[in-house]
């Protein structure tokens, strides 16, 4: 049997694309970004309404919006590694894809 | 002698794809996700505790064992985290969290008056409930997205 790389990077494409179905995870991301996004518009509204009541003095207003950056960086860490978790399936489908080509091959 | 040279090399090749799969993420762990949301739990009770007790009782000596015992959970946390391979992104992320909790500590230890605000306390719960959300839920997906089916 002749290896026809063509054919093995077409196969190694659609097991990645399959990895791009909703299923397998992209569509929690997003919903978890957009929950990010709100969750971090909340608190900033409630820092801006503290420093409103005179609850706040400007350096605790800026202490607070330190922790908020540090939050948001929290969250974007935990976006990261789901992201990756993504990539990682979808690089060892293609991985697969091609071991099954050479494992035909052979 | 050269077909042997693309026989080896086809070998090393054969054997690389065969064997390898790429991990950028650690494997899953219950144990790591069931200490996030225990935890966030233990976190969450202080600051309902916070809430429940009058503002102008709320003095940095009646929860002083509670902040060292959180912290001291925090931290194991994170030693739990920094045991694993490729978990660079959580270990960051507990150990933001972590310095969170210590700066507030500080800052309250440092002034009674830090959490007099009901609207401060509420701020600060919601924050550390998004903060651990964040690492129980960074866990929880390697659960369902890990490894090759």
């Amino acid at each position: 049997m002749a290896f026809d790389i063509d054919d093995v990077l077409g196969g190694m494409k659609d097991a990645m694309k399959g990895e791009l179905d909703d299923d397998n995870g992209w569509e929690d991301i997003k919903d978890y970004w957009e929950q990010v996004l709100e969750d971090r518009k909340e608190a900033l509204r409630t820092i801006g309404d503290l420093r409103l009541q005179g609850a706040l003095t400007n350096d605790e207003m800026e202490y607070e919006l330190k922790q908020e950056k540090e939050t948001l960086e929290i969250q974007f860490l935990a976006l990261k590694q789901m992201t990756k978790s993504v990539l990682q399936r979808m690089i060892n489908a293609a991985m697969a894809a091609l071991r099954k080509a050479i494992l035909d091959l052979v | 002698m050269r077909s042997h040279r693309n026989f080896a090399v086809f070998s090393i090749f054969f054997f690389l794809v065969v064997s390898c799969t790429v991990q950028l993420v650690p494997d899953y762990d219950e144990k790591v996700y069931d200490s996030t949301v225990a935890v966030g739990k233990q976190v969450d009770s202080f600051f309902i505790k916070v809430l429940d007790t009058k503002s102008d009782q709320r003095i940095y000596s009646r929860f002083v064992d509670d902040w060292s015992s959180i912290e001291a959970e925090i931290g194991s946390l994170l030693l739990q985290q920094e045991a694993r391979s490729k978990n660079e992104d959580m270990i960051e992320a507990t150990a933001k969290t972590l310095k969170m909790w210590t700066d507030n500590k500080a800052a309250f230890r440092s002034d009674d008056l830090f959490y007099r605000n009901d609207g401060r306390v509420k701020l600060h719960k919601s924050r550390f409930a998004d903060a651990f959300t964040a690492i129980a839920k960074g866990e929880k997906f390697l659960q369902s997205t890990g490894g090759v089916e």
